[in-house]
């Protein structure tokens, strides 16, 4: 009897990770390290190399200086010139993501395989960041570079999904053609 | 399986032996079949046996001697419980491949593992000899395929753990029959247990080991769909620059722990 009843346990506690396991769903494949790096070297992207650019968007050292009723100007100021570059930020991460779609686009166009419902997962997936990022905008234009600090520090993980998306494309690619890509992707872009 | 369950609806018999069709169909199509030969086999043993099955329906049940079908069914349910380690090994070898360097250290970790439980299934099975109800051969599948399964699904499940935190791609083929017969095995041990445990719930228990089996088919058939294996490790290239990287920060902390050494 314990014996049965330990089965029994054991077969719903293997059937649970199992299912747990099932509902993950599979590993993503990750794009090769070397075509995430080539696609870095081709496509340059300036608002995810910009380092930190989350840490604009912090608001630890504006409530440090609003906390002294002496530098209350010197807050108010340091927000503007905040939001200034937040929303600087903002746009170039727009354009990154812009020219990784162009350059995924580019790529598929020059022969890279791809099937039909990647092509709409992608679309939909850059749709989403863009009206993620156009909202972003909007919040640190009307309401300051503050208001949903935590929710602004993914602004860079749009574009991080767009570049391996970019990455599993051109990896697909022998990578003795990549020079010939990266010439004729300059001058298209150019 | 489904033929002997007179219970079971023919739209599931029919259901799964269509999807059993497709999956070889897709086997064959795709080339699988040569990526994954124990796979393959075990699938091809399942099908012949079906197809014996559906043959025996078809000439007359009636007609064949009840202890003749029975002993058929359950041997070659037995024989299932044994092949079913080729999905086993299958799945390491692929996980693990030979000339990786996880191989070495995976492989004397999961020999340890894998006797493990082969003497822990040897020895269910063997306790539950003596008990009440494994008077008849009939009664002994159930624990047969309980234990084997439960080990075997352990079995699987530390691949799939190890191959997760070693960051190993399975790929969708793998991963689908490893999830799927994992799945499948743990529902297997849980129902043999509870039909031996009591027979309240016979009734509705009869009928889920081979929906299960349809569930896995439609797993395996969505898995192999389409080629997908997993990139071996062996093949993966090192980048020169790396390695030479690595190596010259290896001699650099060598000559370190030289010089601090007392």
């Amino acid at each position: 009897m314990i014996d049965l009843l330990l089965f029994i346990l054991a077969g719903v506690v293997l059937l649970i990770a199992f299912l747990l396991l099932g509902l993950q769903g599979p590993p993503r494949t990750d794009a090769d390290a070397s075509a995430l790096a080539a696609v870095g070297q081709m496509v340059s992207l300036e608002g995810t190399s910009f380092v930190q650019g989350d840490r604009l968007l912090d608001d630890a050292e504006y409530r440090m200086l609003r906390s002294n009723p002496d530098l209350h100007l010197v807050a108010a100021r340091f927000r503007k010139d905040r939001r200034e570059l937040a929303l600087l930020w903002i746009s170039v991460l727009l354009s990154d993501l812009k020219a990784l779609w162009r350059f995924r686009r580019f790529l598929i166009q020059r022969g890279a395989p791809t099937r039909l419902g990647e092509e709409w997962a992608i679309l939909r997936s850059l749709i989403g960041a863009v009206i993620f990022l156009n909202l972003l905008r909007f919040s640190v234009l009307t309401l300051g570079p503050f208001a949903f600090s935590r929710m602004a520090r993914r602004a860079c993980h749009p574009v991080d999904a767009m570049s391996r998306a970019a990455a599993n494309v051109l990896g697909r690619i022998p990578s003795a053609g990549w020079p010939d890509l990266e010439r004729a992707w300059t001058s298209t872009a150019g | 399986m489904p033929a002997v369950v007179p219970a079971v609806p023919q739209a599931i018999v029919l259901f799964g032996t269509v999807l059993e069709v497709c999956l070889v169909w897709r086997l064959l199509r795709t080339g699988l079949v040569l990526t994954y030969p124990y796979f393959s086999f075990y699938l091809f043993c399942v099908v012949l046996r079906t197809a014996a099955l559906h043959a025996v329906q078809w000439y007359g049940i009636d007609k064949i001697p009840p202890d003749v079908y029975a002993s058929y069914y359950w041997n070659t349910e037995t024989i299932g419980v044994a092949l079913r380690c080729l999905i086993v090994w299958e799945l390491f070898r692929h996980a693990f491949p030979s000339g990786s360097p996880l191989n070495k250290i995976a492989s004397k970790g999961f020999g340890v593992i894998a006797f493990g439980l082969f003497i822990f299934a040897v020895g269910a099975v063997g306790t539950l000899w003596g008990y009440h109800s494994y008077a008849s051969f009939r009664s002994v599948h159930p624990a047969l395929d309980r234990s084997f399964g439960l080990a075997q699904s352990v079995f699987i499940l530390s691949i799939l753990l190890t191959a997760r935190s070693y960051g190993i791609q399975l790929g969708r083929n793998l991963w689908g029959i490893a999830v799927g017969f994992g799945a499948w095995i743990s529902l297997s041990t849980l129902n043999n247990a509870i039909i031996d445990l009591t027979h309240s719930f016979y009734p509705y228990l009869q009928f889920l080991r081979p929906l299960s089996f349809v569930g896995l088919l439609a797993v395996w058939t969505w898995a192999l769909w389409q080629a997908s294996p997993s990139p071996y490790l062996s093949e993966r290239p090192i980048p020169v620059a790396d390695l030479h990287t690595w190596t010259e920060n290896w001699n650099r902390t060598q000559s370190s722990l030289r010089r601090v050494k007392p």
